[in-house]
């Protein structure tokens, strides 16, 4: 379901209680600000030695959102991820993540400190305890909430079994939320890629964040695991209201999931907004696109409905459009969807590209990813 | 992996012996030790002493080296400490076995909780360096500190006594030692199926990712640290209570990389290993010299080369082990286990 391009006759599942900044469109910002700012980023600033991974990005995430950071390889993506999580500290800038007790500034804060204060993660290579089963790696996402010190423990009989007992059974819920019954005595590192991927979201859930970070939880994935992926995304920020902060390299899953995109380039943020936005802002294009892109804007801004047609580039953007939507579409809600999906953002008529790029776009899906991975400035 | 076995409670699913046969089997094993000294002569209950404190000091280092990944080469300078707090305090202050013996372990504790400092820097083998210059500087300080311990001349520990009982026979130190270490194995693998353990192992496995999900990766480090300290001056302050003697020689590094190996060849990570690789190490050099002291007889020219010829086969074997079952002995009896679990239907 296309979420950004949400209309009066296509179904938006978004338009629930438990996200109240979802699904607005494009013309009403102000919905989503009425929401409360969750994690607020504000003019961070990286750097390695001469090289700036961040450089002055600054962006607001409400609560009970799916925001996405998309961009080229080595953006800066991951970094602004670790720069949140604690594992790198920004020379500059700000991070404060409102909790219900206040605000806290989580710069300088320690990465277990941090996840304390209900912020989980996951990594882009999985970073699973390899030799440990299933369970004893989601038991260690509830670290933060389980007590006992070394001599409980130790002793283990009485308290500290029914601490344990109380949190395994958190820890089924995890488990039959994300599907891994059947894994639960498995050793981690004897699992399928995909397996391991999901594991780590669960692990990542188990400690029940405010705040979930996902780095590429798709990656490396097929059709059908990464529709299974983006289902479980769903129903995480739709069902335990988590506030969901994805990297994601298919544009298909990103333009479907989120209620907003930043796109960031060199460690600059290029631009903020929905993803009706993001996909008509031409420096994101530019971004995407190359020097090439500048005919595409050209082209844009001088004919709105029939931008397709003008330049190659023009086309070539425009089916980078309509195959998001396509394959967005049979990634999250199957292909039965598909052709309603299209028509509803028919229906909205906002596409300068969208509209009459669809048909085209959706026949190309097969690949279409590094299309808009690909061509990098 | 088990398959098989079902359970329809968490208590039961969460116990550390899950099946009849496994409950069955430690019964037994249980009875055995409790029957064992009543048939045995000294020299098997020397033996089983012997065994006994050193699976304590094997468990205590697996503690930190087998489930937190810190490897350390500071267990003789533990085992040490242990040893000579314990001993002053019973010869020097008169304070009971009972109550030297915790003072020692908890002076262990801190000490290695400070020799634990570095790292928060260093991991692997440049944390085994830091920990080698533990070991030298314990060494140092007790053969120079003559006023404290005695210096390089031997500290005499006073026999522990209970109710007039003298404790230190080998058949009344048996149930010391062996209850204790029953008891260590207990806590051991509590400790590694709760929280603090866990959050141990993770730091072994992927300290970026326990640091993520909340896990202080330096704290629990210093916590591992305390733990086997705990149990390493535990098991040296037993020896110097049975031996009644204590000597610097028997704690220098070739002390801790005899533990080392211990917990290599029995298996890293492990209870049961601790125990493996303590009464191997412990019966391996025993069962040589007995083979060497009957050949002896046979042989007498055997005499001169035997000393090299038990060094040599002790290596051997402890190399031939690490090559062929390279996760221990363990292993091994967890292969014999999962063959008979299934017996005679293993598919």
């Amino acid at each position: 379901m296309v979420k950004g391009a949400a209309s009066p006759a296509g179904s938006a599942p978004k338009a629930e209680p438990g996200a109240p900044a979802g699904a607005t469109a494009p013309s009403a910002p102000t919905a989503r600000d009425a929401a409360p700012k969750l994690l607020e980023v504000s003019s961070l600033e990286l750097r390695f030695g001469g090289v700036k991974a961040l450089d002055d990005v600054s962006l607001d995430v409400r609560r009970g959102e799916i925001f996405a950071v998309i961009g080229p390889n080595g953006a800066g993506k991951t970094s602004l991820l670790n720069s949140i999580s604690g594992l790198y500290r920004p020379q500059s800038g700000e991070v404060v993540l409102h909790t219900e007790e206040g605000p806290r500034r989580l710069s300088g804060l320690a990465p277990h400190a941090i996840a304390r204060l209900g912020v989980a993660r996951s990594f882009q290579n999985i970073e699973l305890f390899r030799h440990m089963t299933v369970l004893d790696n989601l038991m260690l996402g509830r670290h933060v909430h389980i007590k006992g010190g070394v001599v409980r423990c130790g002793i283990y009989w009485g308290a500290q079994r029914r601490e344990e007992i109380r949190h395994r059974r958190v820890v089924e819920e995890v488990i039959d939320f994300l599907e891994i019954q059947a894994l639960r005595e498995r050793t981690v590192g004897t699992l399928a890629y995909g397996l391991q991927k999901r594991v780590e979201l669960a692990r990542a859930l188990a400690l029940e964040p405010e705040l979930l970070l996902l780095d590429e939880p798709m990656a490396g994935m097929n059709v059908e695991e990464k529709e299974d992926i983006a289902r479980f995304v769903l129903d995480i920020n739709q069902e335990r209201g988590t506030t969901v902060v994805l990297i994601e390299h298919d544009m298909g899953v990103v333009m479907d999931l989120s209620d907003q995109i930043a796109v960031l380039d060199f460690g600059r943020n290029l631009g903020t907004g929905t993803p009706e936005q993001i996909r008509r802002d031409p420096a994101v294009i530019r971004a995407y696109l190359g020097e090439a892109g500048e005919a595409l804007i050209a082209g844009e801004s001088s004919g709105d409905a029939g931008a397709g047609g003008g330049t190659a580039e023009g086309v070539a953007a425009t089916a980078n459009a309509g195959a998001a939507q396509g394959e967005s579409a049979s990634a999250s809600t199957g292909r039965g969807s598909d052709s309603a999906n299209r028509g509803s953002s028919d229906d909205s008529g906002s596409g300068s590209g969208s509209g009459p790029g669809s048909g085209s776009g959706s026949s190309s899906t097969p690949g279409n990813t590094d299309d808009s991975r690909a061509p990098k400035p | 992996m088990r398959s098989g076995v079902f359970f329809s409670d968490y208590q039961g699913d969460m116990q550390l012996r899950r099946l009849p046969l496994e409950k069955l089997r430690l019964g037994l094993f249980l009875a055995a030790l409790c029957v064992f000294p009543f048939f045995a002569d000294t020299y098997w209950l020397t033996l089983a002493n012997q065994i006994a404190i050193a699976t304590i000091g094997a468990l205590g280092l697996n503690v930190l080296v087998g489930y937190t990944g810190q490897i350390s080469l500071g267990q003789g300078a533990f085992m040490a400490i242990g040893a000579y707090s314990s001993g002053i305090f019973a010869a020097r202050f008169d304070i009971p076995f009972f109550l030297s013996i915790p003072i020692a372990c908890l002076i262990t504790a801190a000490i290695g909780v400070f020799f634990g400092l570095p790292s928060l820097r260093l991991k692997g083998l440049y944390l085994a360096i830091a920990t080698l210059a533990a070991q030298q500087i314990v060494e140092w300080v007790i053969t120079h500190w003559t006023g404290l311990t005695g210096g390089t001349e031997a500290l005499v520990v006073p026999s522990p006594r209970l109710f007039g009982v003298r404790l230190n026979r080998d058949f009344n130190f048996y149930w010391i030692s062996v209850g204790l270490a029953l008891l260590v194995a207990l806590f051991v693998a509590n400790l590694f199926r709760s929280r603090v353990g866990r959050a141990m192992v993770a730091v072994r496995d992927q300290d970026i990712a326990a640091s993520a999900l909340g896990v202080d990766v330096f704290r629990t480090k210093l916590v591992a640290f305390a733990t086997s300290s705990f149990l390493v001056g535990l098991s040296g302050a037993l020896i110097a209570h049975y031996r009644g003697i204590v000597t610097w020689e028997r704690f220098t590094l070739e002390t801790s990389i005899t533990y080392l190996a211990m917990i290599i060849i029995g298996g890293l990570g492990t209870v049961s290993g601790s125990f493996f690789g303590a009464a191997f190490l412990t019966l391996l050099p025993a069962l040589i010299t007995t083979v060497g002291r009957d050949l002896q007889t046979s042989a007498p020219g055997i005499a001169a080369v035997l000393p090299f010829v038990q060094q040599g086969v002790f290596g051997l074997v402890v190399i031939l082990f690490l090559v062929l079952e390279p996760e221990g002995l363990a292993k091994l009896w967890r292969n014999v286990k999962d063959y008979f679990r299934t017996w005679p239907f293993s598919y």
